[in-house]
C-alpha cells in the first residue's frame, strides 16, 4: 500500500476512535521522519480525514458533539506542530520579513481550523501570522487592524450566512483604514470563484500557491 | 432545473403625486424545488418585492413569469387563477380564523372554491396535520389556542391546495426561536417530499442560514445574493 495512504489510513483510525494522545503522537512521528511536510500533514491528512468524517456521520445522533470532540483534537495536533513550523521556515531559509497578516473569523464564526491551517502556511511563506481566532467582533478587528499594520487580513467564513456581514466589514475596513489589503478564505467561498470579488476582497486563499501567486501579483 | 418564478427588470414606484422608487431594477429568478430566504433591513423593499413575484402587486415596469408564464398583460382573474393554483402565501405564521377548528381551517382555502370537501382532501388535510404535529388537536377552536399553537395549523392550510411555490413573509420577532427551528424543519419536510419552492422572508438567522441560497436586499436593490456550499 501506497505510504500515503496508510498514514491517512492510521490517523483516520484514531481520530475515528478520539484518540487523542495517539493522533498527536502519529502527526510528530511523521513529521519527525519526512514522511509529510506541515501542509502534506494540513492538507493530505488533517483537513480530508476531519472532512470525511463528518460527512459520513452526518445525521448521526451525536454527530455534531462528535465533531467537536474531533475538530478540538485536530486543533491540539495543529497546535503541537507549531515548533515543526518554525523548523521548517528556518530549513527553507525564511524569515518572516514579508510584514503581518492577521488572520479572523467574524462574529459567530466557530469554524476555525481551516483557518489556524492557513496561518501556518503564512508563516512558513515567511510571514508573522497573527492568528486571532473566531467570534472576532468588528469593532475589535478594526482596532487590531489599525494597530498592527499588516500587509494582509485575512477573514474566514464556512458558514455561508456570514458572507453578508464580511461585505459590511470589508466595507469599513476600507473606510477607515484606507491601503489596507483584504483577503478571503473558507469554505463558503471556495464553491463560487466570483464571491470573495462580490465582498470587497482582493483574492481568494485557499492554498500555499495562493499565498505565491498573491505575491507575484502584488509585489 | 426551470424557474419556479422570474423576474426581470423590476422597478416598483409607489405613490404619484410624491413618488418613492422601493425597487430598482431587479433581475431574480429561483429554481423550481429550490429552498431560498430573502433577508435585509426594515424598509428595503422586501415584501413589496414578494408582493410582486406572488403577483399581488404590478411593478411599476418589468415582467413577472410564473412557472414560465408571463403574467404582466393578464387580467386580474387570469391572475388570481394562476395564483390561487400555484402559490400559497404564508404572511403570518399563526392567525386562524376564530370560530372555525384546526380541521376546517386547514381545508378553508379548499372550501372557499368548492362547497363540500372530498374524501381524498380531508384525508390530505389529516395527512398535513399530522405532518405538521398537530393531530391531536385537529378538532379543537382556534380560539382554544394560543398564538404559537397556530402556527402549524396555519402551515397545513398554506399547504393544503398543493402549490407549486411557497411565499412567506414572516414578521420579525413573531416566534420563539425553538418554534422557529420546529417550523423550519416542517418546511424543509415538505420541499423535500413534495418539491415545493421556497421563497421565504426572514429575520431570523437560524432560518436563513439554513436555506439553499440567501438573497440580501438593500435599498431596493439586491446587495448579495449567496448559495451553500457543497460540502
Ligand atoms: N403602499 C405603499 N405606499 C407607499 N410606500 C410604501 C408602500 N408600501 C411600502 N412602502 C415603502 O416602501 C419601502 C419598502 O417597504 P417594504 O417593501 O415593506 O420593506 P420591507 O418589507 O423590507 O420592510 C418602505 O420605505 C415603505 O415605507
Ligand atoms: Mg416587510
Amino acid at each position: 500500500m501506497n505510504a500515503e495512504i496508510t498514514d491517512y489510513t492510521a490517523f483516520r483510525a484514531a481520530l475515528e476512535a478520539m484518540d487523542k494522545p495517539r493522533c498527536v503522537q502519529l502527526a510528530r512521528q511523521l513529521l519527525e521522519a519526512n514522511a509529510h511536510d506541515i501542509v502534506g500533514l494540513y492538507t493530505k491528512i488533517l483537513a480530508p480525514v476531519l472532512n470525511s468524517m463528518t460527512d459520513s456521520e452526518s445525521g448521526h445522533p451525536a454527530a455534531i458533539w462528535r465533531e467537536h470532540v474531533r475538530s478540538g483534537i485536530v486543533r491540539t495536533v495543529i497546535e503541537c506542530c507549531y515548533p515543526f513550523v518554525l523548523a521548517e521556515r528556518a530549513a527553507r531559509q525564511t524569515t518572516a520579513d514579508k510584514g503581518k497578516v492577521v488572520i479572523v473569523s467574524p462574529t459567530d464564526e466557530f469554524h476555525e481550523l481551516g483557518a489556524r491551517m492557513g496561518s501556518d502556511f503564512f508563516t512558513l511563506q515567511g510571514y508573522e501570522a497573527i492568528y486571532v481566532g473566531a467570534n472576532t467582533p468588528k469593532a475589535e478587528l478594526l482596532q487590531g487592524l489599525a494597530l498592527e499594520k499588516p500587509a494582509y487580513v485575512v477573514i474566514n467564513a464556512v458558514n455561508f450566512y456570514n458572507l453578508f456581514k464580511i461585505k459590511k466589514i470589508v466595507a469599513e475596513i476600507k473606510e477607515r483604514l484606507p491601503g489596507q489589503r483584504i483577503l478571503a478564505s473558507g469554505n463558503a467561498f471556495y464553491h463560487d470563484p466570483e464571491l470573495f470579488r462580490q465582498i470587497g476582497a482582493l483574492a481568494v486563499i485557499r492554498t500555499p500557491d495562493d499565498i505565491r501567486q498573491l505575491e507575484e501579483e502584488h509585489a | 432545473m426551470a424557474n419556479a418564478i422570474e423576474l426581470s427588470g423590476i422597478n416598483k414606484i409607489y405613490g404619484t403625486a410624491i413618488q418613492t422608487q422601493v425597487l430598482f431594477d431587479i433581475d431574480l429568478a429561483f429554481e423550481e424545488q429550490s429552498f431560498n430566504s430573502i433577508i435585509g433591513q426594515s424598509g428595503s423593499g422586501k415584501s413589496t418585492l414578494m408582493n410582486i413575484m406572488g403577483t399581488l402587486d404590478r411593478p411599476t415596469s418589468g415582467t413577472v413569469m410564473i412557472g414560465g408564464i408571463q403574467t404582466s398583460n393578464m387580467t386580474k382573474n387570469d391572475l388570481a387563477v394562476v395564483r390561487n393554483e400555484t402559490i400559497g402565501f404564508i404572511f403570518q405564521f399563526h392567525y386562524l380564523l376564530p370560530e372555525f377548528t384546526a380541521l376546517e381551517n386547514v381545508l378553508m382555502p379548499y372550501l372557499i372554491k368548492h362547497n363540500k370537501p372530498t374524501a381524498e382532501v380531508r384525508e390530505r388535510a389529516d395527512e398535513l396535520m399530522e405532518l405538521v404535529g398537530r393531530s391531536k388537536v385537529k378538532n379543537n377552536k382556534a380560539t382554544e389556542m394560543s398564538g404559537g399553537q397556530q402556527q402549524r395549523p396555519a402551515l397545513a392550510r398554506a399547504l393544503i391546495m398543493t402549490p407549486r411555490i411557497i411565499l412567506a413573509d414572516a414578521p420579525p420577532g413573531n416566534l420563539d426561536s425553538d418554534t422557529t427551528e420546529i417550523i423550519y424543519d416542517i418546511l424543509r419536510q415538505v420541499n423535500g417530499q413534495f418539491k415545493t419552492t421556497f421563497i421565504i422572508i426572514t429575520h431570523d438567522r437560524k432560518i436563513a442560514e439554513k436555506a439553499d441560497r440567501i438573497v440580501e436586499i438593500r435599498d431596493g436593490r439586491i446587495s448579495l445574493d449567496v448559495t451553500r456550499p457543497m460540502i
